[in-house]
């Protein structure tokens, strides 16, 4: 053992060069750099503020927490998904694109095939278990589907948008888990819809991954959740982002081989 | 230029030197002051400034020009992967362009699976692959080990399937970028018969190379890059001739060292 540790010392000018190197790696063509290491704590404990502070002092209870954690987790798996495998779709393929003449669009729809492959699994299993401890069918069931299809052609829009973002800003890469984590604590995911405060409400919900959590828990759960503001917000985000992300694409489009 | 199956007019194509200097903060921030006060004003590099050409069938163009002189950013240009910031560029017919071998493969999949993989890659269909699968495997001599994942295959494997690959594409109009040197000296008899096909079949070809003797041997023209822009056009001796006066070489003086590549990338000797 003593071996090990005298080779670790001799060989120190060696680790600290390697350290550098991946140090560097890390953040190479990051705009902030090192500073990502810091924001990073700073947000968690914002976090954590807004949920300990705001969500669980509103004193509202849910009836049953581990099928609304356990639908949130599954489903919000697939925008986590997008992250890793939608989002670098183009620029871990730079090679490829700067031998081959090839519409980048395809290795996003690549990607996202992948990410829809891996997240289905947590779906099924999700529902499966949703089906085993069902007690009565609600009608509200049947608008399940519909919006499980708007979360994923939310999560497409916003996997174009990422990618082509991914291309030119490279600080994506630690900027986009931290938006997950806070879109995720900021939208009933882990918790049910009415533990909103009233006041907050309204605000909260403009963000759509806000309203289509509380659209499943509507669905699954019967949860008293306000239908309007909920459908008129996703079905707003739909035509702006299927405007917006494609646009933006098509723009970006022609200087992605000359940056890559 | 009508009957041109390549023609560029006034192209050309510039990359934003800061590209790789903008990753800090500071050099951000001092850029976006620079913006909000009106003096900034991004550094360019023209990898092509201005450049027409026209090839028209039948044409066998030889690229010369020291290294980045803008050869590949030509080829690729033609092929479509870079898009001119002005001018404009036509291309009649289907395009391949043979800038590396290997592109689209995974080590983790079979060499069949690899197949499949850069046969769809590089545009070809499921018919005209499943069609051309066993000449692919034939002429890359790996029958005993085409269902074995191709992180176990020594580079000359690799290589040769890539190359077979390349020869069943059968293109109309070829753009190859460099040396297509692969195998043992019996492949690459072989590969040198199966390019000579290929120059034949397809009907026009960009060739860059800096192997002199296949340029002047099988050009039927050829043009110098230098700095983006088209410095000669002409039959391949006397762009040859041109190229060694840029390089300040006497054509004498160069042939040693000439041979010596040639001995060492021999492929496109076709």
């Amino acid at each position: 053992m003593r071996e090990l540790y005298r080779e670790v010392w001799r060989r120190r000018e060696l680790i600290h060069q390697l350290v550098r190197g991946q140090q560097q790696a890390s953040i190479h063509g990051m705009r902030l750099g090192s500073l990502w290491f810091t924001l990073v704590p700073l947000v968690q404990i914002a976090i954590y503020y807004f949920l300990i502070m705001v969500i669980f002092s509103s004193g509202a209870q849910s009836a049953s927490s581990f099928m609304i954690i356990t639908m949130g987790i599954m489903h919000y798996a697939l925008l986590i998904n997008v992250g890793s495998y939608t989002k670098p779709a183009i620029h871990t393929q730079a090679s490829l694109l700067l031998q081959v003449k090839l519409e980048p669009f395809v290795l996003i729809a690549a990607g996202f095939v992948r990410t829809l492959i891996l997240s289905r699994t947590g779906i099924v299993l999700f529902f499966l278990c949703y089906a085993f401890t069902l007690e009565t069918v609600s009608l509200r069931l049947l608008a399940y589907p519909f919006i499980l299809l708007a979360w994923i052609m939310l999560s497409w829009l916003i996997g174009i948008a990422m990618a082509t973002m991914a291309v030119y800003v490279r600080d994506l890469e630690r900027l986009f888990p931290i938006l997950l984590q806070i879109l995720m604590y900021a939208s009933p995911v882990l918790y049910a819809a009415n533990m909103f405060p009233a006041s907050y409400q309204t605000i909260l919900l403009l963000n759509p991954i806000a309203s289509m959590f509380a659209l499943f828990q509507w669905s699954l759960f019967d949860a008293p959740v306000a239908l309007m503001q909920p459908i008129l917000v996703i079905f707003f985000w739909l035509v702006v982002g299927t405007w917006g992300a494609h646009r933006f694409y098509l723009r970006m489009r022609p200087h992605f081989t000359k940056v890559l | 230029m009508n009957d041109a199956r390549i023609a560029l007019t006034d192209v050309s194509i510039r990359f934003r030197m800061a590209y790789q200097n903008n990753n800090s903060l500071p050099v951000v921030a001092k850029e976006c002051f620079n913006k909000l006060r009106g003096r900034w004003q991004p550094e360019y590099f023209y990898a092509l400034s201005n450049v027409s050409l026209a090839v028209r069938s039948g044409e066998i163009v030889g690229v010369l020009g020291r290294n980045g002189s803008g050869k590949s950013t030509l080829l690729r240009t033609i092929c479509g992967i870079y898009t001119p910031d002005t001018g404009a560029v036509q291309v009649d017919g289907r395009v391949s362009a043979l800038l590396q071998l290997g592109t689209g493969f995974n080590p983790v999949l079979s060499g069949r699976n690899n197949i499949w993989l850069g046969g769809l890659t590089l545009g070809l269909s499921r018919a005209q692959i499943e069609a051309q699968m066993p000449a692919i495997i034939a002429f890359a001599e790996l029958e005993s080990f085409i269902d074995i994942p191709m992180r176990y295959y020594s580079s000359g494997m690799m290589s040769r399937l890539s190359f077979a690959m390349v020869v069943a594409m059968e293109p109309d109009i070829l753009l190859i970028d460099e040396t297509l040197s692969v195998g043992d000296i019996g492949f690459q008899k072989k590969s040198r018969n199966a390019m000579q096909d290929l120059l034949q079949k397809a009907s026009c070809q960009m060739i860059v190379s800096h192997d002199m003797d296949t340029i002047e041997r099988i050009c039927t023209r050829a043009i110098l890059v230098e700095q983006g822009k088209i410095l000669a056009d002409d039959v391949p001796a006397k762009v040859i001739t041109e190229y060694h006066h840029l390089l300040n070489l006497a054509p004498e003086a160069a042939t040693p060292a000439q041979s010596v590549h040639h001995m060492m990338s021999p492929s496109l000797s076709v």
